[in-house]
């Protein structure tokens, strides 16, 4: 990845599709990953949400 | 996520970000239950300039702090991060309203859950859908507010059947 520039709008649609695919490509790693490796994910992942949960609406 | 969120902030603070919101499954989850999700999707307004559009505007900040990539991603603390330029309209407005949260001394945007839902109905994959029964059936939804934005993109229709559908 490096700095990545736009003409229009038909770049930047290009440029989330390689995103969007990137995205799914990296699912499919994880989905991989060995049993162990997800549990330690999901108890990371839920320390996440914790903190995530933390914030408030500033009024 | 800590560090993702005081990396965000100090970017919008030094002007690197300028519009920007905390979307996606990390936004649904703000509202929901949580679910799993490894990723941080960020979307921001990309700003022109005579005529290029920089689609990477965090880009060497990012990497001059040390942050690597990995594929289309940074990863911050060893959370993945993408950075989505908002190209509708919808996304557009989605992050131009997006509510501060703050958490200490730590402050980011986030897509309203209205936002999220319409966003969620137009893209309409099936991991989409999963995201919109969880934030109809748990959030406390602004209902005149999302009706107004689901008739300005024409996503009313598509609204009544995905409740008929999964809501009888």
């Amino acid at each position: 990845m490096g700095n990545i520039i736009a003409k229009n709008w038909k770049d930047i649609k290009k440029y989330r599709e390689k995103i969007f695919k990137s995205k799914e490509e990296c699912r499919k790693i994880f989905a991989e990953e060995p049993f162990e490796e997800k549990i330690k994910t999901a108890f990371e992942l839920y320390k996440r949400t914790e903190y995530l949960k933390k914030f408030k609406p500033l009024r | 996520m800590e560090k993702v969120f005081k990396v965000i902030n100090k970017m919008y603070q030094e002007r690197i970000l300028k519009d920007y919101a905390i979307g996606g499954a990390v936004a649904t989850i703000y509202y929901t239950e949580p679910f799993a999700t490894k990723d941080i999707d960020i979307f921001f307004i990309p700003a022109e300039k005579e005529g290029i559009i920089l689609l990477t505007p965090f880009y060497d900040f990012l990497l001059k702090k040390g942050y690597k990539t990995y594929k289309e991603y940074i990863v911050i603390g060893g959370t993945p991060i993408q950075f989505i330029p908002a190209a509708t309209e919808l996304e557009k407005e989605a992050v131009e309203n997006a509510i501060s949260i703050k958490y200490k001394n730590v402050g980011v945007k986030i897509m309203r859950p209205e936002y999220l839902i319409a966003i969620f109905l137009w893209v309409y994959r099936p991991k989409d859908r999963e995201k919109l029964i969880k934030l109809l059936d748990q959030t406390k939804v602004d209902k005149t507010f999302l009706s107004d934005i689901l008739k300005r993109y024409g996503l009313d229709k598509k609204m009544d059947d995905f409740m008929k559908k999964y809501y009888g």
